[in-house]
């Protein structure tokens, strides 16, 4: 990963590519990369869609290596959905393959001098670009079966379905999985958009003949591997509860916690979760002969992902995630596993984010559009979106512009963005998360358990009223350096109870690279990527008002509990003050 | 928190019903350990003395595996100070995935992330009583703790039970080796027998076990 491939789509003759060493950008990859290119190269009060803003994806520091669980890849730009820095990650083939092909990064730069869609393909000899306007408003699905007829099944393919190629502020990148099913996506903040401005349809990479990436110290780099790996395994939640059940193991609990956005945020329980939980879900996909228990990229000991079969035993769709299940399920008042299959897979066929999808149908159903509950007028609303519908189009900008063009004052959304699976009305500590990440409301920015917890680096007391704030700045300082790693989020937990897991991660890098990093040092990396990120959004215009929650989370109670979010403006403040 | 539980003291609106089923039909009881069933037990101590005096869990097992407790939907940091009133509900898993999941968890390093819904340790604490309360079992304890519940019976609405049958249909109903309705072993062969026979009851004392 010494090199930077950058494809400038507005060259003269049609896009053309250049390598690049990664020179100042060398020791960065997945987000801590995108988010530097973005903040050095794009001008921060670009359009989102204009010529200025490039479409950067980094796959991540341990990419490519043996390391268990570094099949995450990054994917930046300014976004069309927030107007601020964006980063979103996925998991799938493509940052292995990416990195084993010695990439660092794509650039995705200039502006399309026609209409015309390009597809990319990259091998050991090299990047080929070539017009192909047949794969015009195809879904992802199709875009997929037609490289695998060109380019054989040893592929890993990135594109965009018909949302990202109509610029929708709502779209995916997807990222093909180990079946070559494009169903991982970076989802959040409509980069799919960027990447349709740029008329490249789909990148399909080939890493036939490439080695594995290799370690600096190699003994050091597979010990630490092993103890890695047992730490994982060994842990309730990675080695147990999420290979069982997936992330929906989830449902059950938040909602009994009365923290389960139901009915467009109006209620904090949704009596139908039972019937979609990741318990259910489970028995239901081994009953149709799917799979309860698969991973989502090579490498991956966790495998909280599955395999969605219908009820003839056809694939319907990869296992949703709990995000998807509650954000076309309990928010939309859908309880039927089908259905929201069903919208799983339109969604990633489309290249559609699901959390603002299934929030953006929520508002509608408060708008009257249809109804609470309504399973297939919520499917009929999506495939609008695919057809780019008026009303689809609407509904495929997202949450805030649905819910301006229907009069909606109840719109859950930070930064433009849409509000994921957890109400800060009951969890307030999500919420100062939700509030101050930079990339608008996102679950995932404040994830990964910060060293500091474990009594390394800067010490927080987790149990005092004002270390909801600490622990916010120091959890999404963490989650900056994982999501750098390549790691998938998802070892957060063992990191939690396990100081020796910790450390292995540290020694995985330090063996990888050659480097003597401390946790500290984690830290401090995670600071300046959190740092660049912040000063991006300053000069695109946001201020400290921008780091709120909507005003009906003050003054609008959520049951069972009757809570309004209740954490000082002045708290929210001070989470990056460090 | 209103209470959910079905009236269910020895009378004339409760049905008896054991049943002896193949291991396979297990987990078709897991909905509705999920959504919550009702349990006669001691009220007014703490959730460590229901789980270990009362139920006959291991300390080994309850710090081990129950890692996530709710209390009237609350988590519950010390279980050792939490009261279980008449009526109470009970939920038990064991640790979460997610942010909000590691903070949901007992003694959470995260738990001021949640602290506005938290349990008040020792709150309610009066003499014990004999009362009911209702159980909601969630994720790998619906495996763990599961045929124990079924084992020794619970209680469960009738409607509750209905779903069950419908629910599973006949794949269930052929797995049921034996089916005792009040003491007296009977054969119920469709669907419609069991709704016949639930139709004039308020709730159901379910014994399950394995034959």
């Amino acid at each position: 990963m010494d090199k930077i491939l950058r494809i400038d789509v507005g060259a003269d003759g049609g896009p053309k590519a250049t390598t690049d060493p990664v020179g100042d950008y060398a020791g960065l990859g997945g987000r801590a990369l995108t988010s530097a290119i973005v903040s050095k190269e794009v001008p921060m009060a670009c359009h989102p869609l204009g010529e200025e803003n490039k479409l950067v994806i980094a796959p991540g520091l341990l990419s490519g290596s043996i390391a268990a669980m570094s099949g995450r890849i990054s994917v930046g730009a300014k976004s069309p959905l927030t107007g601020g820095i964006k980063e979103a990650n996925s998991g799938g083939q493509p940052s292995q393959v990416l990195a084993r092909l010695g990439y660092a990064a794509i650039v995705l730069q200039g502006k399309p001098k026609d209409d015309s869609l390009y597809k990319v393909f990259i091998n050991k000899n090299g990047v080929e670009i070539t017009k192909d306007n047949s794969l015009k408003m195809l879904g992802n699905y199709d875009v997929v079966e037609k490289m695998k007829e060109e380019y054989g099944q040893k592929i890993a393919c990135i594109s965009i379905g018909q949302a990202g190629e109509m610029k929708l502020a709502a779209s995916s990148v997807a990222f093909t999985d180990m079946e070559l099913r494009p169903s991982r996506h970076a989802g959040r903040g409509g980069l799919g958009a960027v990447m349709g401005s740029k008329g490249i349809k789909v990148i399909v990479l080939d890493d036939a003949g490439m080695a594995m990436r290799q370690p600096k110290d190699v003994e050091r780099f597979k010990e630490a591997n092993k103890r890695w790996i047992a730490g994982l395994q060994g842990h309730g939640v990675t080695g147990q509860a999420l290979p069982a059940y997936g992330t929906n193991v989830l449902t059950n609990i938040i909602n009994e916690a009365g923290a389960y956005p139901t009915y467009n945020f109006k209620e904090g329980r949704f009596a139908g979760a039972a019937k979609i939980s990741g318990e259910v879900l489970a028995e239901m996909e081994t009953k149709r002969g799917g799979l309860a228990t698969h991973g989502c990229h090579s490498g991956c000991v966790i495998r909280c992902s599955g395999i969605y079969n219908d009820k003839d035993g056809h694939f319907l769709s990869k296992q949703p995630e709990y995000e998807t299940v509650w954000a076309h399920g309990g928010d939309c008042g859908i309880d039927d596993l089908d259905t929201i299959a069903m919208l799983d897979f339109l969604d990633d066929n489309y290249g559609l984010d699901t959390i603002e999808m299934g929030v953006t149908i929520g508002v509608a159903m408060e708008a009257g559009l249809l109804k609470f509950g309504d399973g297939k007028g919520a499917i009929n609303l999506i495939k609008e979106v695919g057809q780019g519908t008026p009303l689809g189009r609407i509904i495929g900008s997202g949450a805030v512009v649905t819910g301006k063009v229907f009069g909606i004052e109840r719109v859950p959304v930070v930064k433009g963005q849409a509000m994921p699976a957890y109400d800060p009305r009951a969890v307030h500590g999500i919420g100062v998360t939700y509030a101050t990440s930079p990339m608008g409301a996102d679950h995932t920015a404040g994830y990964a358990i910060a060293s500091n917890i474990l009594g390394v680096g800067e010490k927080v007391d987790p149990l005092k009223p004002e270390g909801q704030v600490d622990l916010s700045r120091a959890l999404q300082i963490a989650t900056a350096f994982i999501d750098s790693s390549g790691m998938c989020v998802f070892v957060a937990f063992a990191l939690l109870d396990q100081p020796e897991t910790n450390q292995a991660l540290i020694d995985l890098v330090n063996a990888f690279y050659g480097w003597n990093w401390t946790a500290d040092d984690t830290v401090e990396f995670g600071k300046r990527v959190l740092k660049m990120e912040r000063d991006f959004n300053v000069g695109a215009g946001f201020t400290k008002e921008h780091d709120r929650l909507p005003l009906f989370m003050k003054t609008q109670q959520l049951s069972p509990h009757n809570l309004t979010f209740q954490v000082k403006d002045e708290e929210l403040d001070g989470v990056f003050n460090w | 928190m209103a209470n959910q539980n079905p009236q269910h003291d020895i009378d004339a609106s409760v049905l008896n019903i054991n049943l002896t089923v193949q291991l396979s039909a297990v987990k078709a009881f897991f909905l509705l350990l999920q959504n919550g069933f009702s349990i006669k037990c001691l009220t007014g101590i703490s959730i460590e003395q229901l789980l270990y005096n009362q139920l006959g869990l291991t300390p080994q097992l309850v710090e081990k595996k129950i890692s996530t407790v709710f209390l009237d939907g609350k988590p519950v940091d010390d279980i050792a100070m939490a009261i279980v009133q008449d009526g109470s509900s009970l939920a038990l898993s064991g640790a979460m995935p997610g942010l909000v999941g590691a903070t949901l968890r007992r003694k959470s390093p995260l738990a001021s992330f949640r602290q506005s819904i938290s349990v008040e340790s020792g709150l309610g604490k009066s003499e014990p009583i004999q009362g009911h309360v209702m159980v909601k079992l969630f994720n790998v304890l619906l495996k763990e703790l599961g045929p124990f519940f079924l084992r020794t019976g619970i209680f469960v609405s009738a409607p509750a039970f209905v779903d069950l049958v419908s629910g599973k249909a006949d794949d269930f109903l052929d797995k049921c080796i034996q089916v005792v309705v009040n003491g007296v072993s009977v054969t119920l062969q469709s669907q419609g027998e069991w709704h016949s026979l639930l139709a004039s009851h308020d709730s159901v004392h379910l014994k399950v076990k394995v034959g």
